[in-house]
């Protein structure tokens, strides 16, 4: 029995688990699936086992630093960790050596996590899944013949598993939504500048975002708990009171005003029907905890993926425009392809889209004024085969997750069932900015309330 | 919807900077098209009408703040 990360923090305050034993058995699933699921470039045994038994003696000697000491964890390999290679599982970084941890990886280490290793990502948070790189792309532990999204890929693959109790991801489009959507995590993009961006290898400056994948809602509070927080040094942060999200799980969703963006996931981007089901039983569920839910209308789908589109590849060209024009051929071919399009925008055409962004931002805002929280889908369905993933998935059909990295609103991704095909199904909760606590605390009422906490994929058993 | 013709395509990728072979240049020659739809639309405001000349960007510049 894998236990959740909220479960393993109060054996261990308890003395029930050891954070050797956990440790062990967290890296013994490493060495038994990883070969099969490729969520790390890296596993970092040694320094593993030597945290956990300094946390096992903190423990022994009452002095547990809080509830995240002697908790194994890894991060995405666009996180630089001090003496670690963080590649971004690209050619371009594989021997690039940081010489000091980032503010988020030097939070978790000073919270008394256990560092595993470096987990597979797309390349560059970009370009995936690819088959051209230097390590292969992660696989969805409920099928390893199926994608896990991206780009957090390997922290969706490691978590689903058991590998990891948690783990960093990053948010340019929905990279940390769209993997815990595949692999049926709780995955939660926090309101930009919540979260440092600095120490994490940037894609899109104004649309990145850096958050927690765990298994449950109630994981993630713990994780964001001890990842949020003012950095003077990242011009994006916002200087402001952090509230303690974890605490704040228990406010659930009585008197909430929920809004169903139906023509977002039935109409402008239609998901499967098992997802719109899902959707309808969720949206059933809240009403029955007490919160109101009403439909609402937002801008076109497209609006929103068109606008993050065309800035993500825009800023993205800007940040690796000197590799692009001395290095394209080192890139693997998705992301070289994807972000040479960013080379065709025009400064015009980048000023309009970023006050299309505005335009967004205010539609939204607008129809916030009566709902205070948003419900939708965050993936089309099931996971679908590795290699059946088009390369050009935001022209065939609009983003889901898209809308809240253009207009920087906290998004959940939570597990909302099993499809036809056993796997796992999805919902997305977004919140106004900064009200990161209230979107926490009503995907913890919704997980509490339902079964699907208690299915690990049959691999992992 | 403006489309692109190769010789004007070849000016703007020189422009950048960028080396690309053959394959190269069709691939993003061919997906240019859905590519232009996404620059057409965010020239319009997501109701379709026409944007005020004073919209301003969603970049907020702040003078003294790091």
């Amino acid at each position: 029995m894998i236990p959740t990360l909220a479960e393993a923090s109060r054996q261990i305050e308890a003395g029930t688990l050891s954070p050797v034993a956990l440790t062990e058995a967290c890296l013994d699933r490493v060495n038994r699936l990883d070969p099969t699921l490729h969520a790390f470039i890296r596993t970092t045994t040694d320094r593993a086992m030597a945290e956990a038994k300094a946390a096992a003696d903190r423990v022994a000697s009452g002095r547990r630093i809080g509830p995240l000491d002697g908790i194994p964890i890894a991060h995405k390999d666009i996180y630089e960790t001090a003496g670690l290679a963080t590649t971004a599982h690209s050619r371009l970084l594989e021997h690039y050596v940081p010489t000091a941890d980032g503010p988020v990886v030097q939070r978790w280490r000073e919270a008394g996590t256990v560092m595993l290793g470096k987990l597979a990502t797309h390349e560059f948070a970009f370009g995936g899944p690819s088959f051209d790189l230097p390590w292969p792309p992660a696989r969805n532990p409920w099928d390893p013949a199926r994608f896990t999204a991206g780009s957090s890929s390997g922290t969706g693959a490691a978590v689903a598993s058991g590998m990891i109790l948690g783990g960093t991801g990053s948010d340019t489009g929905g990279s940390i939504r769209g993997p815990a959507a595949l692999c049926g995590l709780a995955g939660f993009k926090p309101t930009y500048g919540l979260v440092s961006r600095r120490g994490i290898l940037p894609l899109a400056y104004s649309m990145d975002h850096a958050g927690p994948l765990a298994w449950t809602v109630e994981d993630c509070a713990m994780l964001l708990d001890a990842m949020a927080g003012h950095d003077p040094l990242d011009p994006a942060s916002a200087d402001r009171p952090v509230p303690a999200f974890h605490a704040g799980l228990g406010a659930g969703v009585q008197g909430l005003r929920i809004g169903v963006v139906r023509h977002w996931h039935e109409a402008d981007h239609p998901v499967s029907a098992t997802t719109i089901a899902s959707i309808d039983a969720a949206a059933a569920l809240l009403r029955g905890l007490g919160a109101t839910v009403q439909d609402v209308t937002l801008p076109h789908l497209e609006d929103f993926n068109s606008c993050g589109f065309v800035i993500l590849v825009t800023e993205a060209f800007a940040a690796h425009e000197p590799w692009m024009r001395s290095d394209f051929s080192k890139y693997g071919e998705l992301l070289r392809d994807r972000m040479a399009l960013g080379a065709l925008v025009s400064g015009a055409d980048y000023v309009q889209a970023v006050r299309h962004r505005r335009a967004l931002c205010q539609a939204v805002t607008a129809a916030m004024a009566d709902v205070d929280l948003l419900l939708t889908a965050s993936a089309a369905g099931e996971a679908p085969l590795i290699d059946q993933v088009p390369k050009w998935a935001n022209f065939i059909r609009p983003s889901l997750t898209m809308p809240f990295n253009v207009t920087g609103q906290p998004a959940l991704s939570i597990c909302s069932g099993f499809g036809d095909g056993g796997l796992p199904l999805s919902i997305q909760l977004a919140g106004r900015p900064f009200e990161d606590a209230r979107v926490l605390a009503a995907g913890h009422a919704y997980e509490g309330a339902t079964a699907w906490r208690q299915t690990r994929p049959a691999l992992a058993a | 919807m403006p489309h692109y013709t190769e010789a004007e395509f070849e000016t703007i990728v020189r422009r950048a900077g960028l080396t690309l072979d053959a394959s190269q240049r069709a691939v993003l020659h061919e997906v240019l098209p859905a590519f232009e739809a996404m620059l057409d639309r965010v020239r319009t405001n997501p109701d379709a009408s026409n944007r005020d000349r004073a919209a301003e960007p969603a970049h907020i510049f702040i003078p003294g703040q790091k």
